[in-house]
């Protein structure tokens, strides 16, 4: 019983830690750009009408053939004009997430949005687009506007407010990143990402017009079709053993429990091995394949990996200041 | 709980794409080697049974949190390029003129590279690529339209366009190349069928 209370108090404890919102509040910029990013090229490329309108009306959207019509089309329809203020509301909210305006109520705005235009447009939704309405619904509730916001502005007359918040929010962003690797190594249900099928994925999504940025036809040949190969076999390794980087964080929570194998991964920060390759993964899926803001907008939730203290101590190194003490506090250290 | 691959409906197996065959056959070949899963009608039928046993424990198991999905419009499954198909499709408009027809539009075909930044752009990819061969996204018929009548706009000599989706064979190095090309979900469409149905 002494046991469980002690292990309920630890719990209690580690999900109620606090720290400085910096890392939180990077996480909201870069993803808010992706967002302000994807809603500006849409209407860049005329296609605001296409892909937010009823057929009826000039777009795409067969929303109004069906019965389970989205509350936004209930109250103001489907027409150009409604399409155009969904499209807008988008933005608007999109771009008071990125400044930090009334934070929770821009996350609450933009994911509201987001599932009205999804139900309008279910076919253009992705994985990606489903990934961010998640973060927004932490967004909604942690305090992602504490610091580099307009908020903290309006708060404190300054745009920076290292008063320290609830850590949860950046643990739950870990948490989704953590899964959703995972889900995405678990699900690799194609034989080709196996030996059986010869490591031969990557090759074949290459190959694939739709989602290919270039022509690798001579991907076919050697020694590319190896290279093909092994980020395949790479791509499976990395997704299916991402649930270590969290036996990681716990032996650098509780290095006293590290065995050790735990003191040797501590020693040489062996999480950086699946930031590092998972950066690499990104920035060229970003080149090689036509994904959209996908790799961008994974890689914008990358600063949840350190805790606000280690962003202050880089920025401290890099403007030439003197940074903030290491801090001591257990469950600061890391996730 | 969202995130536990539980199975979802079978798709009985005269309807099975022939990629998921491919699969049982070479997890039987795998598998028959241990003598323990018997013939391969035997073995197909104990997947299923057991298929279909997980995606019940699924439905039951994932009940409660079903409602934050609904409202969220997400899943936390996340099939990444879960199967990656070996026979891909492309895109490819043709405009008519004089009687011939000519190619604009191929992606990642430098030379025709029509529309190719709106063609490519992933929720547009999501209009096209997802449609079956046999039952083509009602989107797919508005998405023709509208291609239709910019192509009309940026060659007022064409006659008619056509739209189609063009699936190849892409062969592993070991594997023999087919060149065969076949032509899915071809639509022609005139100047005045170009208009979108409500604007007419």
């Amino acid at each position: 019983m002494i046991r469980l209370r002690r292990l309920w108090a630890e719990v209690v404890h580690f999900w109620g830690e606090t720290e400085a919102g910096t890392s939180m509040a990077l996480v909201r910029i870069l993803l808010a750009l992706n967002v302000v990013y994807d809603m500006l090229h849409i209407w860049r490329l005329d296609l605001v009408v296409p892909l937010f309108v009823a057929e009826e009306h000039g777009g795409w959207s067969y929303v109004l053939t069906r019965t389970d019509l989205p509350m936004w089309v209930e109250w103001f329809g489907a027409s150009e004009a409604s399409g155009a203020a969904l499209h807008a509301g988008m933005t608007l909210s999109a771009v008071a997430l990125l400044v930090g305006f009334r934070t929770r109520m821009a996350a609450a705005c933009l994911l509201f949005l987001w599932v009205q235009w999804t139900g309008i447009l279910p076919t253009g939704d992705r994985g990606i687009d489903q990934l961010i309405r998640h973060i927004l619904v932490i967004m909604m509730f942690g305090d992602f506007g504490r610091t580099l916001s307009v908020d903290a502005l309006a708060r404190t007359g300054r745009f920076t407010d290292l008063t320290k918040v609830p850590v949860w929010p950046r643990r739950l962003v870990l948490g989704q990143m953590v899964l959703m690797y995972t889900s995405a190594g678990i699900l690799k249900t194609g034989l080709t990402w196996w030996p059986m099928g010869g490591f031969a994925a990557l090759y074949f999504a290459l190959q694939d017009p739709s989602v290919s940025a270039f022509d690798f036809a001579w991907t076919r040949d050697q020694p590319w079709f190896f290279v093909t190969q092994l980020g395949t076999a790479m791509t499976v390794v990395y997704q299916c053993s991402y649930p270590l980087v969290l036996l990681l964080f716990w032996w650098r929570r509780y290095p006293e429990r590290a065995g050790r194998i735990g003191r040797w991964a501590n020693r040489y920060r062996l999480e950086w091995f699946w930031l590092i390759v998972g950066a690499w993964f990104h920035v060229n899926l970003g080149i090689v394949m036509n994904l959209g803001i996908f790799p961008w907008a994974m890689l914008a939730l990358y600063p949840a990996w350190f805790r606000s203290e280690e962003w202050h101590r880089w920025g401290a190194r890099w403007l030439g200041l003197s940074g903030p003490e290491e801090e001591t506090e257990k469950g600061s250290v890391t996730a | 709980m969202q995130a536990i691959p539980f199975p979802r409906k079978p798709i009985p197996a005269g309807e099975r794409s022939e990629w998921r065959e491919k699969d049982v056959d070479l997890w039987y070949g795998w598998l028959s080697a241990t003598g323990l899963v018997g013939s391969r009608a035997a073995f197909q039928e104990k997947v299923v049974d057991g298929y279909l046993l997980l995606r019940d424990v699924g439905d039951w198991a994932q009940a409660p949190v079903r409602p934050y999905f609904r409202a969220t419009r997400t899943t936390q499954q996340w099939g990444l390029f879960a199967v990656v198909t070996e026979k891909p499709e492309r895109l490819v408009v043709d405009i008519e003129i004089d009687g011939e027809w000519r190619r604009i539009a191929a992606r990642l075909k430098p030379e025709h590279p029509w529309e190719d930044e709106r063609f490519k752009y992933r929720r547009v990819r999501g209009t096209w690529d997802t449609i079956k061969p046999d039952q083509p996204a009602p989107l797919y018929e508005a998405f023709c339209r509208w291609t239709a009548r910019r192509a009309f706009d940026d060659y007022p000599e064409a006659l008619r366009v056509r739209v189609r989706r063009e699936r190849f064979s892409v062969a592993a190095p070991w594997e023999e190349v087919d060149p065969t090309i076949v032509a899915n979900d071809e639509r022609i469409l005139e100047r005045g069928e170009a208009t979108l149905w409500a604007l007419r």
